[in-house]
């Protein structure tokens, strides 16, 4: 028998799903919704195509509630889930097709902008900054990709990437210290 | 404190102070370490150039209709409702799990059943005696229906032969 009272809330919330109980799910949903739609976008760099990956990784997520032990952070599995989605995508060879509608969508995306409204130059400066960081990103390895934003965005700590990737502690770190020197020799420009 | 650069090991060291992950008296180590090390202190300053500008690379918002469209797709998802599913689902393992060892058994017993069907030869009966008295029943039928027509096929013989007819005339 599981000790529930000691479990984190997510894990609480989805043995409450385990047990038939729909709203937790709901809950879940919208608690987890933008950081894995966050992380998904970073991963493939296409609007659209996140939020259908997020979707397919909430879908598994239910549909693996009657299997679910709170043995690792809720957190933990469901970015391995999300990972897993991603990866698959990536190495479908959907990442191309998809990367057509890319440069168009640049301009489409929502960008958090300031109260006070940049100028035509800055906006132009920001764009050519924002499109360099997102070809480094792009040009990462997808598993040094995935290490990267789970670290940088989702404030994941080693144990819970390694876990996410399938990898060991020791494997992560080494595959982490590559990937922030080639961002680095790419990247250190733009201080 | 040890130059982290000189051990590649103690390089985590680094990533860690530059992504706020280290406790506070270890980051005053390495900030004092990074006054008199060029080495330590230019792998900080681009590693922080790297950290800030990853910090404009942000997200769409979700779109509004992100959860019904979850929704749908269980709803979609085969054989009725995504709900009902699930309750079969559950209902199912349920059911099997509690009937598992029953089953096991009955599974067992009906292969040993087969088994010993196949292995053990064909044995011919014996007649018994309700059987034997349900064959002489039909036996006595049969005589009797013998003898009538016996008696009659006589009969008309008689009949027929001259001798025989005036004899009883």
């Amino acid at each position: 028998m599981e000790d529930v009272a000691a479990l984190e809330p997510e894990a609480r919330l989805m043995l409450r799903v385990r047990e038939g109980d729909d709203e937790s799910f709901g809950v879940l949903l919208s608690q987890h919704r933008g950081p894995v739609i966050s992380f998904l976008y970073r991963m493939v760099q296409n609007p659209a195509v996140s939020e259908e990956l997020a979707q397919e990784v909430f879908l598994r997520v239910y549909r693996a509630r009657s299997t679910y032990e709170p043995t690792a952070k809720f957190r933990t599995w469901l970015y391995r889930i999300a990972t897993h989605v991603a990866l698959n995508w990536i190495r479908d060879g959907k990442s191309e097709k998809g990367q057509q509608s890319l440069d168009v969508e640049v301009a489409g995306v929502v960008i958090e902008v300031p109260d006070r409204a940049p100028t035509a130059e800055q906006s132009l400066v920001r764009e050519a900054r924002m499109a360099e960081i997102r070809t480094a990103i792009q040009a990462l390895p997808e598993r040094q990709r995935a290490a990267v934003l789970l670290h940088k965005y989702e404030g994941l700590d080693y144990e819970q990437i390694g876990e996410a990737l399938g990898m060991s502690e020791s494997a992560l770190k080494s595959l982490l210290f590559r990937a922030y020197e080639t961002l680095r020799r790419r990247l250190a420009h733009l201080a | 404190m040890n130059c982290p650069m000189q051990n590649k090991q103690d390089e985590e060291i680094l990533l860690h102070y530059c992504s706020g992950r280290l406790a506070t008296d270890r980051a005053a180590e390495v900030e004092i370490h990074a006054k008199t090390c060029a080495q330590c202190a230019r792998w900080i300053a681009n590693q922080n150039a790297v950290w800030n500008a990853l910090d404009d690379f942000t997200a769409p918002a979700v779109s509004p209709e992100f959860q019904a469209r979850v929704y749908q797709r269980l709803e979609a998802e085969p054989s009725g409702s995504w709900w009902k599913q699930g309750f079969k689902q559950e209902w199912k393992q349920k059911w099997f799990s509690a009937w598992r060892p029953a089953l096991a058994m009955v599974a067992v017993a009906a292969a040993l059943a087969v088994g010993v069907m196949v292995r053990q030869p064909q044995i011919l009966q014996p007649p018994t005696k309700a059987s034997m008295e349900t064959v002489d029943m039909y036996q006595v039928d049969m005589d009797q229906v013998n003898m009538d027509q016996v008696e009659h096929a006589l009969e008309d013989l008689d009949l027929l032969t001259p001798r025989a007819g005036a004899s009883r005339l």
